[in-house]
């Protein structure tokens, strides 16, 4: 299975939930998934859409994010239908990170749009990670058994 | 190979391509009102729907034709496509075609009337109008298309 994980600007909330998801994330570990992924945020941020390969799972499913703006239902029914179409291995199961974004985040936001300091953005998005992390935890807990029984299945 | 016709709605200019591609429609004269009306999926799938390809048929080399609409979505959808497409490494085996480039004012403004204001009759001859202004773009460029797919 493809597994995207999917909000308005492949964020590093995506990236967070992704690598949370490959487990290879510590609590709070924040430092160094930024400075690994960041040139890979800059990339997409200007090519909005395009897939980003995070990694893979213990069952083979591939894991990507995407920035996918407004269009959520348009992006991700193109992706499946093309995948049904050219009868492709890996069908896609998404994962919406835009319910996960708080005020901290859309500070972040706003002062990148504003071009404020770089720390000023890292501080409000880790602010809003650590703020969202139990929640989301749990959330990708369930959906990494759904996929497991799908897989199954 | 699958070709994929692309446009706002997937449900004129897109059609109208691929009509063309798979031999619905001449490409030595403009088709009568009537005959573009009658097309499969012509003015047909709902704004909702907007996202889904749609088999449309195939050409003389068995290659298959689709049409899909991306509103507003579209430059996103064509980045995730063509990384989709990149990852699979099936380059070859599709051919994405743009259609945007051949819409006319009159055919932007029939499409408006018939989806989004939902006044179907006025609308579909309006987009049809226009679309029988711009025929031998649209067949030019399905020659392009067979031409580099090796069919024409």
């Amino acid at each position: 299975m493809k597994i995207i994980f999917h909000d308005k600007n492949a964020s590093i909330l995506a990236l967070f939930a992704a690598l949370l998801y490959l487990e290879k994330k510590q609590k709070y570990d924040f430092k160094n998934i930024m400075n690994k992924t960041m040139l890979k945020l800059d990339v997409i941020n200007n090519q909005q859409g395009k897939l980003i390969y995070i990694g893979s799972d213990q069952d083979n499913n591939t894991i990507y994010i995407t920035g996918r703006k407004r269009y959520k239902k348009i992006v991700c029914r193109v992706i499946r239908s093309f995948h049904k179409v050219m009868k492709l291995r890996e069908r896609p199961v998404y994962f919406n990170l835009s319910p996960h974004y708080n005020n901290y985040m859309r500070i972040s936001i706003l002062s990148g749009k504003i071009k404020l300091p770089y720390f000023l953005q890292y501080y409000f998005i880790i602010r809003g990670i650590k703020r969202e992390f139990f929640k989301l935890d749990n959330q990708i807990k369930d959906f990494k058994r759904r996929v497991r029984l799908y897989n199954w299945l | 190979m699958v070709i994929i016709y692309y446009c706002y709605g997937g449900t004129h200019s897109s059609v109208l391509a691929a009509a063309i591609h798979t031999g619905l429609l001449p490409v030595d004269k403009i088709p009568a009102s009537r005959e573009i009306m009658a097309l499969p999926y012509f003015d047909k799938i709902p704004s909702k729907l907007i996202g889904n390809l749609y088999y449309y048929g195939k050409d003389k080399e068995n290659n298959e034709v689709y049409v899909l609409g991306l509103g507003k979505a579209r430059k996103i959808s064509k980045n995730s496509l063509q990384s989709i497409i990149d990852f699979e490494e099936i380059d070859e085996d599709v051919k994405i075609v743009n259609t945007f480039k051949n819409l006319n004012l009159t055919v932007k403004i029939g499409g408006y009337i018939s989806k989004r204001l939902n006044l179907v009759f006025p609308g579909r001859n309006i987009v049809i109008y226009g679309l029988q202004k711009t025929y031998h773009k649209y067949v030019q460029m399905v020659t392009k298309v067979k031409k580099k797919i090796g069919i024409a």
